[in-house]
């Protein structure tokens, strides 16, 4: 999961010749990384963090296939598979309904929790699609379960054609793990990989916005933004 | 202060497209306007708004301190009591500040008047600092404009340095509503100004936002929210559902939770009762005052919340003037003196004066052909003469 910082692109060069021996009340320089060029759609796919450190992990959809590789032990293979399983019973996030966890894991991402465990009866939860574990044990990385990454507002973007995000994996605190399939040796921010849940989340969603939405669209003024947060 | 008509240039929607400027017209009707640009003197823009906006912003920041330690100054302001906590304890741990806005009353003579300051969530901030700033310089380069003109607008610096400042390594989170295309491009122009500061900056969907059940507001993916700019106003967020956890969530924001003292109407009553007779300040009172009978006959009479012009009735002389009808209103009013935006050939410019941290960074005009400045007015751009 690597990506490059972006070069700003000089859209306007400050006035040459005798710019400098005078005193200026503007900016000697305006550059924009994202705003010109590619437009606003971009910029959904995310920010970039160009000092993350990064972990070397394996990811593995089955327990089969983290044997059948061999860059494991299937001891270690074994012992991975069932922490990542005693993990997701105890800490896999829950949400109220199921439209809500399809909101964040696709659908056929979600399951309910009652047949997983008792504690989450009524509830639905991300089904486990893979586990992490690290690429050595000298790495000393937790063993984690990893769920379906599909949050809604990406897979319209892609569906749009503006991303190139490829769904991917998300842990249980959220961090994302990018995942294209066939390859199980992944590249891992360390806060995502050293970052495990305890406890289940119980995530709910939609309690801002509401407020705007019946002010703006109640608005008599009808103007450019609709009437939506500006002053 | 003058309004010099010029012809705009005929390929300026190209240089829009290309600087990422989508929103320059709406409906058919031209939001950016460059057939006319103001001119300023360099005293005009030294001593009548950056030097008063920076001691303006400084006794708002004094009336913060006192507003959060006096729970009738927090009632008056009508911002609920489940909030106070949440108010208080950002200012106490000083919380920063990115941005805000003062608009004035201001024709070139005179000190300016302060109508309001849009402190919370004001927009019109790249347009101001982008595209204005590519006006002069292309104006300039092309011989179009006085060789030597300059224009009062470190905005982008300004913005850039700040989120150096106030955004946590780990990044700032951008939250808005995707399908208002104006309030888009700010959020998309703050995103690029916090990555130019070496910061991550995804946008989230304000509906997005998520509480998860140990207090923290966590992104669409489910991870937490260190920092979370919104381009949302305060009281939208303390009369949603999540804002009774907004005071025990670890999240920071921008801008933070004290700014709401300041985005309120009320604000105007309170600062006319700490400095009366300030020469930048127009005597204001809340509607239910009795001492608003000292504004006679002619007044202003604007709701507490409110953006925009909406709901904003201007009386002169006992006459209704200009009204502007919308969904706001209902926590009540304040009144203030009536101080005419200066006329201009049929044109009523407002000078809206930019604050980052806590430093004036730049201007920006509006035009409206009525006395209420409205989301329909059209942005003009200025300059420095030489």
């Amino acid at each position: 999961m690597t990506e490059t910082a972006p070069t700003p692109a000089a859209v306007g060069a400050p006035e040459t010749g005798f710019a400098a021996a005078r005193r200026s009340k503007r900016s000697a320089a305006v550059s924009l990384v994202l705003v010109a060029g590619a437009g606003a759609a971009a910029l959904a796919l995310g920010g970039l963090d160009p000092s993350q450190r990064e972990e070397e992990a394996l990811v593995y959809g089955t327990l089969g296939a983290c044997i059948a590789q061999q860059l494991r032990s299937a001891e270690a293979c074994i012992a991975a598979y069932k922490t990542a399983q005693e993990a997701y019973a105890a800490t896999a996030p829950r949400y109220e309904t199921e439209a809500d966890c399809q909101r964040h894991h696709g659908t056929g991402g979600c399951t309910p929790g009652g047949p997983v465990t008792e504690a989450a009866r009524g509830r639905y939860l991300p089904v486990m699609a893979a586990f992490l574990m690290g690429r050595t044990d000298a790495q000393d990385l937790p063993v984690q379960p990893l769920y379906p990454h599909a949050p809604e507002e990406e897979r319209d973007a892609a569906e749009a054609g503006t991303a190139g995000h490829g769904g991917g994996y998300c842990t249980g605190t959220g961090g994302r793990v990018a995942y294209a399939g066939g390859v199980s040796r992944v590249h891992v921010p360390a806060s995502v990989a050293r970052t495990t849940s305890t406890t289940p989340r119980t995530i709910s969603r939609g309690g801002f916005g509401g407020t705007g939405r019946a002010t703006a669209f109640s608005g008599g003024s009808g103007g450019r933004t609709g009437g939506f947060g500006g002053g | 202060m003058r309004r010099v008509a010029i012809p705009e240039r005929p390929d300026w929607r190209l240089h829009a497209a290309r600087a990422g400027f989508a929103f320059h017209t709406f409906d058919g009707a031209p939001y950016w306007d460059e057939t006319a640009y103001y001119a300023f003197s360099l005293a005009e823009i030294e001593d009548a708004i950056e030097a008063p906006s920076a001691a303006l912003h400084e006794l708002c920041l004094a009336f913060v301190d006192r507003a959060v330690r006096d729970e009738a100054i927090l009632a008056a302001l009508r911002i609920p009591e489940h909030a106070w906590d949440a108010i208080r304890a950002s200012w106490e741990r000083r919380d920063p500040s990115l941005y805000g806005r003062f608009d004035f009353s201001y024709g070139g003579t005179g000190p300016a008047k302060l109508l309001e300051y849009n402190a919370d969530t004001p927009t019109a901030l790249y347009e101001s600092a982008v595209f204005q700033w590519l006006w002069l310089e292309d104006g300039l380069a092309r011989g179009r404009l006085p060789a030597g003109a300059d224009q009062f607008n470190t905005l982008h610096e300004a913005l850039v340095a700040r989120f150096a400042v106030v955004a946590p390594p780990e990044g700032v989170a951008f939250a808005g509503f995707p399908d208002a295309p104006e309030d888009r491009g700010t959020l998309a122009y703050l995103q690029d100004c916090a990555l130019q500061a070496g910061r991550a900056a995804p946008f989230l969907p304000v509906e997005a936002i998520g509480l998860a059940e140990d207090g923290r507001f966590v992104d669409a993916a489910g991870a937490p929210i260190g920092c979370l700019f919104k381009l949302y106003p305060w009281e939208w967020m303390f009369a949603d559902p999540f804002g009774r956890a907004v005071g025990t969530a670890s999240t920071r924001f921008l801008e933070p939770p004290w700014k709401a003292v300041l985005s309120n109407k009320g604000m105007l009553a309170h600062l006319w009762a700490m400095a009366p007779g300030h020469p930048n300040l127009l005597p204001t009172y809340f509607e239910e005052d009795p001492a608003k009978a000292a504004l006679g006959r002619s007044f202003v009479r604007k709701p507490l919340y409110g953006r925009e012009g909406a709901n904003v009735l201007i009386v002169r002389d006992g006459a209704v003037a200009a009204r502007d009808e919308g969904p706001y209103g209902g926590e009540g009013f304040v009144r203030q003196a009536l101080a005419a935006l200066p006329d201009f050939e049929g044109r009523r410019a407002l000078v809206g004066s930019w604050m980052v941290g806590d430093r004036p960074a730049g201007l920006c005009l509006r035009e409206s052909d009525g006395l209420i400045t409205t989301d329909r007015a059209r942005f003009v751009p200025h300059l420095i003469a030489p």
